[in-house]
This record gives C-alpha cells, sequence and structure tokens, in this order.
C-alpha cells in the first residue's frame, strides 16, 4: 500500500496543474556489489556489476552473487575479459564501456546499440524521468583522484546524484554533491552508457491511442489493439474524441493487433425507476440485440451517450427479446478523480477505469504523465458515486508497468569519447578528423566552398576559390573574400580598337590611335561626344561636357556656356531610394555620405545624389544588427536590399569588413 | 596476505646485495613484529634495482633508473579529495589503476587490440597520494581519517616503516569495498597523510615489490 503514501502526498497537486519534481529517483533498482564473488581487493567487477545492476532491472529481477559469477564466466568464455594474474578467479578484470555495451546487448539481449554525446545532467535526468538507470564512468568513491571505476546514476537531485556504487557492499543510493560528480565523471570524459526504452507505454483495456502524426485510432482491449476503421464507427461507438491519447509509434510494437472494429453498432437508452439500460445492436439492421443494466446514474454518466432516455414501465418486453448483456460500471479508459478522500485514498487520488469496473490508481504523478493522461478530462464523482459504479480497485499503475509493455524494445545509448562521435553526420567525427563536428559541409575531402569555413579541413578558410570571368572589359577572375565572391577582377584587358567605345574600360576611348599629322588638335574629337574645341567642346576629354549636353547638378560646366550649374539644376537633386529589410529580431543600419545614418526594422532611405557622392563615389553601407541585445550580433548577407537604381550589392570591403555595400554603377560622382 | 607479505618484505634490509628470502607471516590478533613467525626459503638471485635520486614537490627520494615520474593533475579542489598525487612507473606509457578503461584503449575493441602507442599492459607503478592542508590533519586519528576518505575501511593495523621506526604507518586488513594495489600503506607525518600503493601488470612481482621497498625506505616523507 505503499502508492496510498505516494498518493496523499503527491496527487494533491493534480488539481492544480502539473508537477516539477527537483528530485529524480529510480526507487526500484535493485543493488548488487561486485563483490562477492571474489574479494575486495584488486576486485575489478565494478564494469560486469553497473551492467548485471541494469540487465537485472530491465528483465525485472534481483540480481545475485551467482548472477555476476555467470555474467564474468560468460565474459571469460566469450574472451572479453581474462581473469587477472595474481587476484582471484572471480575478481574479473578491467572493462570499458564496450564490454558493458556487449554484457547489455549480448548477454542481456536488450538491444541494439546506438552511441551519442549527451553527457550533461539534462540527458541523465532524462533519462531517470523516463526510468533509465545510467552507467557513468568515475571513480571509487567518487574521488577525482582515486582509480576508475563504474557507476549506476539511479537518482538526481539540484544539488547531488544518487547513485548504486558496486565497490562497496553498502553501495545503494549513495549521495555526493554534483561538483564532486562532476569532476570525477570528467576524468572519463563522460563516459555513460544507457539502456534506453524507445518510449513504448503499456495502457490498459479501454484506452484510445492513436500514434502522433498518423490518422489511425486504436482501442485497447484485452491487451491487444483494435483497429477503429472510421470516424463513423468512432461515432457510433461513441467513443470520446478527447479520450485520446497520442503516442509514439513504438507503442504498436506493444499490443498484438487485435483486428479493426467495423461496425457502427446502434444503441438506445431506456430507464426503468432509477436503472438505466443499454439497448444495443451490432448495427442498425442487426436483427440481435443485447441490453445491458449500468449499476448507477454514474456508471451511465461516465459513457457520455448523447441519447434520449426513454421511460418506460418494465423491462420485461425487452429482455425477452434481447440477449442479456454484461453490467456496465464505469467505462473503460475513464478517469475517475474522487471529489474527496475514499476508500482510504487520498484526496488527489485518480484512478483509470479498466476492466469493467475495475479502477487502478497511478503510484505517482510522473507515471500519470508519463502515460500522457494529464492532457485528458477527468470525471469527477463522490464516495457514493465510485462505490455505485466499481467492481474492485486494482493494483496501482508504476512507471515499470506504462515503461515496460509486452515484448518491448529497447535500444542501447551509448557514450564515450565525444571525439568519436559523428555529431553532424557528415561520416566524420572529430577523432576522425572533422574539424567542427557541427557543421556538415565540414570534414576531411569536402569540397572547399566560399563561405568563411574550412570545408575540406585543411586548416585554412575558403582557399584556393579563384574562378575565372569574362567580361566586356577582359578576362578576369573572382576571387572569394570574406565568405562572398568579389567583382571579376580583370588581368587581361580587351583590346582598344578605334570603334568609339572605351573597349578596355580604362576611361578613354579608342587612346593611342595615330591621328593624321595634317589634323589639328582642335579638331579632334578626344571623348568622342560628338564636338571638337573648334566646335565648342569646352572639354574634349570629358563627354559630359559640350555645348549639346544638358546643364546637370555636378558642379560642371557641361553645356559649355561657361556658367556652372546655371538654371536651378542643382533646386531638386537626383536621388535614390533604397530599402532594406531584415529579420524579425534585427534592425537594419545604413550609413552614407560624410556620417549620415539610418536606422529600423525595417526601413527605406531615400538620400540625393550629392550626399551620396560625398564619399567620393556612390555607395552606401548597411547591415543588420540583433536588437536583444543591441550589437550582440550582426549580418548583413540576411538583408534584403532593393533600390530604384541599378545597384550592385558587395560585401563590405571598402569600409568595415563584415558589412555590406549598395553601389549605384549608374551614377557618376563629380 | 600479499598485504602482509609486503610489510614483512619492509623489514629486509639487505635484499639488495644478499639473496632475497621470501617470507611467510603467520596472522596474529594482535601485531607485534618483535613476536611474528618467520619460514623463510631461498628465492633465485636477482640483480637489485639501480636507483637514482629524484625531487618532487620539496620530497626528495630515490626511484630505479629510467622510470618516469610524473606529478599527476589533479583535476579539482573538492574537500576530500587528495590534494597531490605522483605516479611513478617504470614505463613512459599510459597505465590503467582502476576498473574503468577509457575508450581508446583498445584500438580495435573486438580483438582488444591495443592501442601501444598510448598504453601498455606491462608495468610496475607506485601511486601516491597526499592529503594535506584541508583539516586539521596534525590531530587527526586514522579512524578520523578513513572515515572521511576511505569509508570502505573496517580494520587497520599499525607498521613500521623499514629503516623509519618514527613514522606513524598503518596498513588496511579489512574493508567492504573495493581496495586496488597489490600492497599499499598509509603513513602519517605532521599535518600529511600519504596512501601509497603498488600496482604491476605482466611483471616480476620481486622487482614490483623491491621498487615499492626501496620507495618507501627512501622517500623523505
Amino acid at each position: 500500500m505503499k502508492w496510498l503514501f505516494w498518493w496523499a502526498v503527491l496527487f494533491m497537486l493534480v488539481g492544480f496543474g502539473s508537477l516539477q519534481a527537483e528530485t529524480v529517483l529510480l526507487p526500484d533498482v535493485s543493488f548488487k556489489s561486485q563483490s562477492p564473488p571474489g574479494d575486495w581487493m584488486n576486485n575489478m567487477n565494478c564494469g560486469p556489476t553497473a551492467a548485471l545492476v541494469l540487465g537485472a532491472y530491465y528483465k525485472r529481477f534481483d540480481p545475485e552473487t551467482a548472477d555476476l559469477k555467470s555474467l564474468l564466466d560468460w565474459l571469460y568464455a566469450e574472451g572479453l575479459i581474462y581473469p587477472q594474474a595474481y587476484a582471484e578467479y572471480y575478481d574479473g578484470n578491467v572493462t570499458n564501456v564496450w564490454h558493458l555495451e556487449q554484457i547489455l546487448e549480448n548477454f542481456f539481449q536488450l538491444g541494439e546499440v546506438q552511441r551519442s554525446n549527451n553527457f550533461d545532467y539534462d540527458f541523465l535526468r532524462q533519462e531517470l524521468a523516463k526510468g533509465n538507470p545510467v552507467i557513468v564512468g568515475v571513480n571509487i568513491n567518487m574521488n577525482a583522484t582515486s582509480f576508475g571505476h563504474f557507476m549506476v546514476v539511479v537518482g538526481l537531485s539540484d544539488t547531488e546524484v544518487i547513485v548504486h556504487d558496486p565497490g562497496k557492499t553498502y553501495g545503494d543510493y549513495n549521495h555526493y554533491s554534483l561538483d564532486k560528480f562532476q569532476a570525477s565523471w570528467a576524468t572519463s570524459n563522460y563516459a555513460s552508457l544507457v539502456v534506453q526504452s524507445k518510449g513504448a507505454v503499456w495502457y490498459p483495456d479501454g484506452s484510445l491511442v492513436q500514434v502522433v502524426g498518423d490518422n489511425n485510432v486504436y482501442l485497447v482491449k484485452d491487451q491487444r489493439l483494435y483497429w477503429i476503421k472510421n470516424e463513423a464507427v468512432f461515432n457510433a461507438h461513441h467513443f470520446d474524441w478527447l479520450k485520446i491519447l497520442p503516442v509514439r509509434a513504438e507503442v504498436l510494437d506493444c499490443f498484438p493487433y487485435g483486428g479493426e472494429i467495423n461496425q457502427s453498432p446502434y444503441r438506445e437508452l431506456y430507464r426503468v425507476g432509477d436503472t438505466y439500460y443499454l439497448y444495443e445492436k451490432p448495427t442498425f439492421i442487426a436483427s440481435t440485440c443485447t441490453l445491458s443494466q449500468f449499476t448507477s446514474l454514474a456508471a451511465l454518466n461516465s459513457w457520455k451517450l448523447p441519447l434520449v432516455v426513454q421511460e418506460i414501465g418494465s423491462i420485461s418486453g425487452l429482455y425477452g427479446s434481447c440477449m442479456h448483456g454484461t453490467t456496465q460500471y464505469f467505462r473503460d479508459g475513464t478517469l475517475i478523480k474522487p471529489t474527496e478522500a475514499a476508500f482510504g485514498f487520498g484526496e488527489g487520488v485518480v484512478f483509470v477505469a479498466t476492466n469493467n469496473g475495475e479502477l487502478k490508481p497511478f503510484v505517482d504523478w510522473e507515471t500519470f504523465q508519463l502515460m500522457g493522461y494529464d492532457q485528458l478530462e477527468l470525471f469527477h464523482v463522490n464516495e457514493a458515486e465510485l462505490q455505485s459504479a466499481t467492481r474492485f480497485f486494482g493494483e496501482a499503475i508504476s512507471k515499470m508497468d506504462a515503461l515496460f509493455c509486452g515484448e518491448a524494445s529497447y535500444q542501447i545509448q551509448v557514450v564515450t569519447q565525444p571525439e568519436s562521435v559523428d555529431d553532424d553526420g557528415d561520416g566524420f567525427s572529430e577523432q576522425d578528423g572533422d574539424c567542427d563536428d557541427q557543421n556538415p559541409s565540414s570534414y576531411p575531402g569536402a569540397s572547399e566552398i566560399c563561405d568563411e569555413v574550412d570545408n575540406d579541413c585543411n586548416g585554412e578558410e575558403d582557399d584556393g576559390l579563384i574562378e575565372e570571368c569574362v567580361t566586356s572589359c577582359g578576362l578576369g577572375r573572382h576571387y572569394c573574400e570574406d565568405g562572398h565572391w568579389n567583382g571579376c577582377e580583370i588581368y587581361e584587358f580587351t583590346l582598344e580598337i578605334e570603334d568609339g567605345v572605351d573597349n578596355d574600360c580604362d576611361g578613354l576611348i579608342d587612346e593611342g590611335f595615330v591621328i593624321s599629322e595634317d589634323t589639328s588638335p582642335l579638331d579632334v574629337d578626344n571623348d568622342n561626344d560628338g564636338y571638337t574645341p573648334n566646335q565648342g567642346d569646352c572639354d574634349d576629354w570629358s563627354p559630359e561636357k559640350n555645348p549639346g549636353h544638358p546643364e546637370i547638378c555636378d558642379d560642371l560646366d557641361n553645356d559649355c556656356n561657361f556658367l556652372t550649374d546655371e538654371g536651378d539644376v542643382c533646386a531638386e537633386g537626383e536621388s535614390v531610394t533604397c530599402s532594406f529589410s531584415c529579420p524579425a529580431d534585427m534592425n537594419a543600419h545604413v550609413w552614407f555620405g560624410i556620417a549620415s545614418h539610418k536606422s529600423g526594422s525595417s526601413l527605406e532611405v531615400t538620400i540625393p545624389v550629392s550626399e551620396l557622392c560625398l564619399r567620393g563615389e556612390p555607395w552606401l553601407d548597411f547591415n543588420c544588427v540583433c536588437r536583444q541585445p543591441e550589437w550582440s550580433c550582426f549580418d548583413w548577407t540576411v538583408a534584403e536590399v532593393s533600390c530604384d537604381q541599378t545597384h550592385e550589392v558587395k560585401s563590405g570591403v571598402v569600409d568595415f569588413v563584415g558589412e555590406g555595400e549598395v553601389w549605384f554603377p549608374d551614377l557618376t560622382c563629380h | 596476505m600479499r598485504v602482509i607479505l609486503f610489510l614483512t618484505l619492509l623489514i629486509v634490509s639487505s635484499a639488495c646485495t644478499v639473496p632475497v628470502k621470501k617470507i611467510t607471516y603467520q596472522p596474529q590478533a594482535e601485531i607485534d613484529l618483535s613476536k611474528e613467525v618467520f619460514e623463510e626459503e631461498l628465492v633465485p638471485i636477482q640483480k637489485p634495482l639501480e636507483l637514482v635520486d629524484a625531487e618532487k614537490e620539496n620530497w626528495s627520494f630515490q626511484v630505479p633508473v629510467g622510470w618516469s615520474l610524473e606529478e599527476k593533475q589533479i583535476a579539482t579542489e573538492l574537500p576530500r579529495e587528495a590534494q597531490r598525487q605522483l605516479l611513478v612507473k617504470n614505463t613512459d606509457k599510459d597505465i590503467i589503476l582502476g576498473g574503468f578503461l577509457p575508450d581508446d584503449y583498445y584500438l580495435e575493441p573486438v580483438t582488444q587490440e591495443l592501442n601501444v602507442e598510448k598504453y601498455t599492459e606491462s608495468f610496475i607503478a607506485i601511486n601516491l597520494l597526499v592529503y594535506e592542508g584541508e583539516v586539521d590533519f596534525y590531530d587527526l586519528s586514522w579512524d578520523e581519517f578513513f572515515a572521511d576518505f576511505y569509508p570502505e575501511v573496517k580494520e587497520f593495523n599499525s607498521r613500521e616503516l623499514l629503516g623509519q621506526p618514527d613514522l606513524k604507518a598503518v596498513v588496511v586488513t579489512a574493508t567492504d569495498g573495493v581496495w586496488l594495489g597489490s600492497q599499499r600503506i598509509f603513513v602519517h607525518v605532521e599535518d600529511r597523510f600519504y596512501d601509497l600503493s603498488l600496482h604491476y601488470k605482466n611483471n616480476e612481482v620481486n622487482v614490483a615489490e623491491e621498487a615499492f621497498r626501496n620507495f618507501i625506505t627512501n622517500f623523505q616523507f
């Protein structure tokens, strides 16, 4: 009746929401010391004993000396360890996690091996919460300066770890401070091993379960799973959609498949005096019927039948034509919550109805929560109602009951050297030379890409990333700089020809071509703007200055009338409008001109070209900056930039590396 | 019995120069060296270990020529742990003293192919743990010391150290927990406790015990 106490204490909180226990403890892990067999002198059985403790826990037996001897015999026979030269035969020998893995997998046949590098307290807490004790590599007496040793973690609080220490006669549930444990655990590089159930949970008869992500709903009946064929069948049985428990796929391995429920029963409710009856036919058109009596109104109400109760004077007529059905108690699968302490149970107790009238309480809140019942509606009854619809109170459901269903399978998770674990799934661990085991694009032999990362693990980022490129100006090369490809740098310019075009992009047109000796220099149109000096071109090397050019706001005498920017051309200057959009948690920042700066979550700026050109070239720089805290990070590449002028977005190599730049190639600064 | 054998060996001061005597100790209820009964038999002459002076942490002692001396890193400064640790061994490679093997001990676990670049399975080692500073070790009794640091110890007996009769030393005779080290002795000097243990594997026991004996005899506690 230990669970009565638990209920009195723990289930006081059911009605007030969830209970987050600070201490996770597995109270039912049987202990075995590593001696006997052998003696304590140079006994090396800590590893096999720790594995035995787990094997016994999952196989549900109490580990004895004979079990440890059998295990050692097996280890010797398999050649996994050899007896020590100067010790007793059953003193065993040193072992590592791999040996223990072999024991769990092949001796106890608990499942397949999986490796990961969860080595923090959350990992331990989560495993314990799932009912899994964890083997850890530590030291004798949890003393980091002592000899290497295996223990089994069976509990954890905010300040202490609770272990089974096979190295002591009285090694069960020993407490050590977390500081001491952490220091000791670190000496083994946080070696740990856990037999992890796949989360398959047992459910009592009457439960409705549905695998997450699947449409199929099953009824647990006679400890088998019956598939409820469709919604119409579900509704015809008056199952409650709110009673469906979301479960993991592994639960389907827990129960044998019973078949499908494909018929829609026809039901009517009758009342004779204070007695209620359920009239039921397998289908509407079936000729056979069954008449079942509810033990009480509470029993009827637990069924939640949306039917009109028909009052009749006598049931004899119906009894004559129908078979007598089973007396109906609380409906299976219903969570029964007494409104007060009843029958010796604490006030907080909750039962699940099963086997037509059996009420099973839960050992603790964690079990209740583990099985997913905390998400379901409770059916509240008083003591009289409880008694009226209950056949008997069954055994309490423990976490062990919940976790280990039928032929449940287990997976073994081994945590040893984090360096040997391929964290990012790229096929290489740190031990294999992966220089960034959190980045699947980095591993030995990977192709180097332009991302500011050492992809091929040769010690250099973005090395060797040069590509040939061709523009109208000539042949060039792209270089990867700061994780971005730069513009095409021309190294072989296009040959300048006499065609009125600046072929080699040096700012000069048809330069180097011979002009006939009898031609006056004043008759040569050097800038190919259609005007020679003799024709009034006041600057024959600038196509923006000639008698036919309109005056524009550029501080030049464009139309060669000896006046600069006349006619109010600067009154309404040309401008550029750009918008910058950053992710929700970032602000956009834009800098332009000499010291102009704007920022905002979504930014649109209009900048006069004259201001834009204060830098000598038409460009601005921008960035996306984290808000909380301000400037805790920045990344210009996440910005979306659009402008009303032709523009190029580049990495900020002129002003400040880490910023983006917008250049306007069609704008000219004068 | 191995502990007792070791202790009796400690009093044989001429082991390096005369044929070594193997001594069997007949245990008695109260340890009184003057009353111990020895049976002697001759064992083959072995070449004595050549020793060299060594110093570490202001201690001077002797180790066999060619042996390595390692001041092991103390992982933390947590209470109830040794403050200093010295490991003397006849190899430069790593060795395993406890029941836990690190994962890289075998290159190939299935075939148990030893990682010979890092570890060796043939060694003699002397492990020295020093407890000091945390509590008033000067007045701490043996009972208190073991209760604090070695709770698995249930019985112990006093011993006289060879060549250092004034020192307080004990050997543990009963535990209810695992007890590693083929020989192990505790020494209390002023405000320090010393835990000295001998470990060997695939090596001659006589050589190992001689090395341990020499180490203790020459150690300036």
